[in-house]
């Protein structure tokens, strides 16, 4: 029968490649495409991970319905396959399609003109971890040829957690996800992973089944606590009271893991009782170093030199409480008291009954919990909703404290699991390659184990880890890298949005201009503030991202006062996005399964992602090798062609355009992007993050790889822990079963910042703060989180994806809120504050907390009347302890520590559109 | 002392090394592989001499003097019945002509398409600073190109003065001995024997597939 052919043509194929999604799930979930020589037919979940441990459930099938219904978007209607030149004005919706060829050279005149007349720093990109690590080299690799500006990732998207870099002095303690198997206790805490976990939230069920108790802590009765044993509601933003409270219980009842704190913690390290500040080598003798600490020996009773090299007690018994005398080189008697001491004064403040006042919860829930914890292997389930907090550094230092009293980190099931970074060095070596091959990458990690060598020599104490650290702090200048904030504050107008007092932490004792210029002033940010107040961004280069739908402060703040003084908006994406819609010229990239591409690394799945060519790209599609090679060329040609082919970068060094298309491509040493993939893996095998045999033709006959190891660099070293082949990789082992010290400044797990911001703020000590109210004084709190059918914005324009949602903006409320505004489910309501306003429907709903609004991620501004969307009414305040930098651990590193916008708990109002 | 020579393949000009070592156990295998290349490149007045004296035999037993392994070359003469037109018509209708019953090129088995194994083993000549000559008539994935590699590698193996690199290239050839040599080896050979080919034919290529393993059992260890 005809309809019998129809239906078995639909699914049949010619081709089968394996395929994944470079998105900023940051998943890598291995796929099977089978395509025609008409296109991609189908997708499906490969499921071919090993398992890694018979006793703990395996990674397969890695999916959701994003990526088994991604196909369709490679020819849905907002597919971008032409170059496009604006044709009216920007944001008009007017289009010419154009060649190649002119819009490469418009786009080379732009940047040869911007570089001749303010110099590299005013080209400026946008950073994004969209697209995979192809699209990021490619970006990255030309602005940094020229000496531009990449704006940190990280300081846009706000996935910093700066609670665990405050804590631990790195970004996270994520284990691979199939750890939190061998939980205890698992508690779903600032996150929703039935929505933005899918591929991995069946090792929460399997450990549910395996006898683990599961607890949901979160203001929404979320999906994730429809699968826990324990709801937990909350009020919005007080989780550090509520952790603090907990906290208060486990020392109360003596349930505190003392050697634990001992070794790994700095309670024991003593500080000036007056002061607050640690007692440092310097006070005590001339010879010690600085970042020398001491603690009260009650085995010797004396004063003690903290040891720098391990965090093994050995023979000392530290004291973690008590006042004691010392004599320092200044003055003959002072008071000096414990960090420990200092919590025990904190958390007075903090006992359940006190504590519930705050966050809401029952004084009796809260020591039922504490004390589970404090009896279980207990791990925290938590995304980045809390880095985007104005506290949220509180309530992760909070959260890390509870872990700390109770030995929750670097054993099977504990710690935090959000996410880092696994270590593809081969990533890295190829920036440094000035060759292909073997040789050139013996010369590259030959060099960087010199510079290691030459760095341990000057401090024989330091770990690996650290010494990575400073490694990548001594590259940061030369780099492209700049820390976003001080460009929206000196280039998009925030500095008007972020010196509004009544926005801010009432705290304050300055405004925000002065605590910024005095960072600035004191040389925190030296050479990151780019491009600086002096020098005009000229031209905006935005790739695989999509700041008009991101960006806090909504189209105000870019819209309004960057547009306008730029001369060139180029975006290089694969659909007409938000952003797109407001270029000068768009230049249409190829997509999923039409290029090769290697997905970031990192913990999830502590697996290599890779994604092969199954088809062509769509129409003249490119991708971002090709784009900025092609680029690279004609920006060479447009500068000997307008004699302008010397010029300075702004550490004022001499550099020419000739020979740049040569440089990009290194001779083009390298013909196709599957030669850069090939190389990317065996180096990683060279470098030991990926076991021998790692190879392009072996990603395509397997489509996954585990990490083997961490590797050279910093990033990967930061898990702290051997890589079994046969265990689940859990963070952190390193210091606790090694002792091997944390890179904080006092190489301990740091509660006490001793920094004068903190104590002026009274964040020396965590503590709870309410937010801020940042958008002006209403009796609504929005949150936001990612929602379940999108990838931020990736899946939106996804025809089958749509159908399984309302397929238009949402903002969920509360049934009772409702029904006291009147408001009716699907009913037009607008969302308004001191900043903007926003028109959206209502969806009603019981399970979320009185007083709060939910607007999930992801929506495209031109999916709102007049193009404002919700980010409009946030104002994306920076929290300016942030500020704080070349204070131990807190100094900038790419994607980490930083001031970061924050977009949750914005206070509005909500009435019903007539 | 040892040197080696190539002719399927080319060295990067950046990466050229003109280095005499002593001999050793690794330029031992190194020499072993040079000669098996020998073998099989298509016939000339040199290997047809030395084929029909009987010679390879002894001269892998000559260089294989250091191999820190047993291994028995046996004993193996072409007739002198067989012409030198004979003896390479005869190399060029088993190994090399299409269809050929005992396809002397990697890519002819296993599952798959052969243009992207010849890519990838491209990419790793290109990875280890060689490159497939483009003077020369074989391909890539040929025998004795691939035999010439394992050459190559385990003399820049003797070569290396950095240890890690030495490393590098000990692994890169129980990795291409894993993953492509033995790969095909034992169905080379069984397709030799099964063809009704020469002797020496027979002979050499169940040498090379038993030398093939042994000397990967003695990289793995």
């Amino acid at each position: 029968m005809a309809g019998d052919n129809a239906y078995r043509d639909r699914w049949s194929w010619d081709r089968v490649t394996f395929g994944t999604h470079c998105l900023n799930c940051l998943a890598t979930c291995p796929y099977r495409v089978y395509s025609t020589e008409d296109g991609v037919q189908f997708e499906e979940p490969a499921a071919v991970f090993d398992q890694v441990n018979p006793n703990v459930p395996d990674m397969n099938p890695m999916s959701c319905q994003k990526g088994s219904a991604w196909s369709l978007q490679l020819t849905g209607p907002d597919r971008l396959t032409k170059p496009l030149r604006r044709a009216g004005e920007r944001g008009e919706g007017k289009w010419e399609e154009i060649s190649w060829e002119e819009a490469i050279e418009e786009v080379a005149e732009s940047v040869v003109e911007a570089i001749d007349m303010e110099g590299p720093e005013s080209v400026v990109f946008e950073e994004t971890v969209e697209g995979g690590l192809l699209t990021q080299m490619s970006y990255l690799r030309f602005a940094s040829l020229i000496g531009g500006v990449t704006l940190d990732a990280n300081g846009l998207i706000n996935d910093f957690p700066s609670g665990h870099h405050i804590t631990f002095g790195k970004f996270s303690c994520a284990s691979s996800q199939d750890d939190t198997f061998n939980s205890e206790l698992i508690l779903i805490w600032h996150s929703n992973p039935v929505y933005t976990a899918i591929p991995y939230a069946h090792f929460i069920t399997e450990a549910r089944y395996n006898g683990s108790d599961v607890v949901t802590i979160a203001p929404d009765y979320s999906a994730s606590a429809v699968v826990s044993d324990e709801y937990v509601p909350i009020n919005i933003g007080t989780d550090a009271a509520f952790a603090l409270a907990m906290c208060q219980v486990i020392i109360e009842e003596d349930l505190v893991h003392t050697s634990f704190v001992q070794s790994q913690t700095d309670m024991p390290l003593l500080v000036n009782a007056e002061t607050r500040r640690f007692i440092r080598g310097t006070d005590i003798d001339e010879e010690a170093p600085e970042d020398q600490f001491y603690w009260w020996d009650e085995k010797t009773d004396s004063l003690t030199a903290a040891p720098r090299e391990t965090l093994f007690l050995n023979d000392h018994v530290p004291a973690l409480t008590g006042t004691f005398d010392l004599k320092t080189r200044d003055y003959d008697d002072i008071k000096a008291t414990t960090v420990y001491q200092l919590l025990l004064d904190r958390l007075e403040d903090y006992t359940p009954e006190k504590a519930s006042e705050i966050c809401g919860v029952n004084p009796d829930t809260i020591r039922n919990l504490a004390r589970q914890i404090a009896s279980k292997r207990t791990k925290i389930v938590e995304g980045f909703n809390t880095a985007k907090y104005y506290h949220g550094d509180l309530m992760e230092r909070a959260m890390c404290l509870v872990l700390a009293l109770t030995s929750n980190w670097g054993r099977p099931g504990t710690g935090i699991q959000g996410l880092a970074l696994a270590g593809l060095d081969g990533y890295q070596i190829f920036g440094m390659k000035q060759k292909r091959g073997i040789q050139e990458t013996t010369r590259v990690i030959d060099g960087i184990d010199g510079a290691m060598e030459q760095l341990r020599e000057m401090n024989p104490d330091m770990t690996d880890e650290m010494l990575g650290y400073d490694l990548l702090q001594r590259g940061l200048v030369a780099g492209t890298a700049s820390p976003p904030a001080f460009f929206h504050y000196y280039h998009c107008g925030y500095d008007e949005t972020w010196n509004n007092e009544e926005w801010s932490d009432p705290t304050m004792a300055k405004s925000f201009d002065e605590y910024l210029q005095d960072s600035v002033r004191r040389g925190w940010w030296g050479g990151l503030v780019k491009p600086g107040p002096g020098t005009d961004p000229t031209v905006f280069f935005s790739v695989a991202t999509n700041p008009i739908r991101r960006q806090r402060g909504g189209a105000s703040g870019l819209l309004e006062t960057l547009w306008p003084n730029l001369e060139k908006i180029v975006v290089v994406e694969n659909r007409m996005s938000a952003t797109a819609l407001q270029a000068d010229i768009v230049l249409p990239a190829a997509m999923q399964y039409e290029r090769p591409n290697l997905q970031y690394a990192i913990t999830h799945s502590f697996s290599i992602g890779y994604s092969e060519q199954a088809v062509k790209p769509q129409g003249d599609a490119k991708t971002e090798w090709e784009i900025f090679e092609l680029l690279s060329k004609a920006v060479e040609a447009k500068a000997i062609e307008m004699d302008c082919e010397e010029y300075q970068d702004g550490r004022k060094q001499t550099r020419s355009f000739v020979g740049l298309g040569a440089r990009y491509t290194l001779n083009d040493l390298y013909e196709k992007e599957e030669d850069i993939i090939d190389e990317f893996l065996q180096d990683s095998a060279e470098a030991g993050t990926l076991p021998q045999g790692a190879s392009l033709a072996y990603m395509k006959e397997n489509g996954t790889m585990r990490f083997s190891g961490l590797g050279l660099f910093a990033p990967g070293l930061s898990l702290a822990t051997d890589v079994k082949e046969d265990e689940p990789v859990t963070a952190y082992t390193w210091h606790v079963d090694k002792g091997v010290p944390f890179p904080t400044l006092t190489r301990r797990a740091q509660f006490l910042i001793d920094h004068p911001w903190f104590a002026e703020a009274d964040e020396d000590m965590v503590r709870h703060k309410n937010p801020p109210k940042q958008g002006g004084d209403y009796p609504f709190l929005l949150t936001s989180g990612h929602s379940r059918w999108s990838v931020h914005a990736s899946s939106m324009g996804n025809s089958i994806l749509a159908e399984t949602h309302r397929a238009e903006p949402l903002a969920v409320i509360y049934q009772g809120d409702a029904d006291n505004l009147g408001i009716n489910d699907g009913d037009l309501i607008q969302l308004s504050n001191d900043r903007g306003e926003v028109e959206i429907r209502a969806k009603v709903t019981g399970r979320i907390h009185p007083g709060q609004v939910i607007v999930y991620n992801g929506w495209e501004p031109h999916m709102f009347k007049d193009w404002i969307g919700p980010n409009q009414v946030e104002p994306g305040m920076v929290k300016w302890l942030h500020l704080v930098s070349r204070y131990g651990h807190l100094r900038y590193l790419p994607f980490g520590w930083q001031p970061v916008p924050a977009d949750r708990a914005v206070y509005i109002d909500i009435k019903k559109v007539a | 002392m040892f040197v080696y020579t190539l002719d399927g393949l080319e060295i990067d000009g950046d990466q050229a090394q003109d280095i005499e070592i002593e001999d050793n156990e690794i330029t031992a295998r190194s020499g072993v592989y040079g000669v098996f290349s020998k073998i099989f490149t298509l016939p000339n007045d040199e290997s047809y001499t030395v084929s029909v004296n009987g010679a390879w035999p002894a001269q892998l037993r000559e260089v294989a003097a250091l191999l820190a392994f047993d291994t028995d070359f046996g004993v193996a003469a072409l007739s002198e019945s067989v012409s030198q037109d004979e003896y390479a018509a005869g190399y060029q209708s088993i190994f090399e002509a299409e269809n050929a019953p005992a396809a002397i090129l990697s890519g002819e088995y296993g599952d798959g398409d052969r243009q992207t194994r010849v890519d990838e083993i491209k990419r790793i000549f290109e990875y280890f600073g060689l490159k497939a000559s483009n003077d020369a008539a074989r391909s890539p994935d040929h025998l004795a190109t691939g035999l010439e590699f394992m050459q190559y590698l385990a003399f820049k193996e003797a070569a290396s003065a950095s240890p890690r690199l030495a490393g590098s290239f000990h692994r890169a050839q129980e990795e291409f001995l894993e993953r492509h040599l033995i790969r095909w080896l034992p169905e080379f050979a069984d397709r030799v024997e099964a063809v009704d080919a020469l002797p020496i034919w027979v002979w050499a290529s169940q040498a090379v597939s038993a030398f093939t393993q042994s000397d990967l059992d003695y990289l793995s260890s």
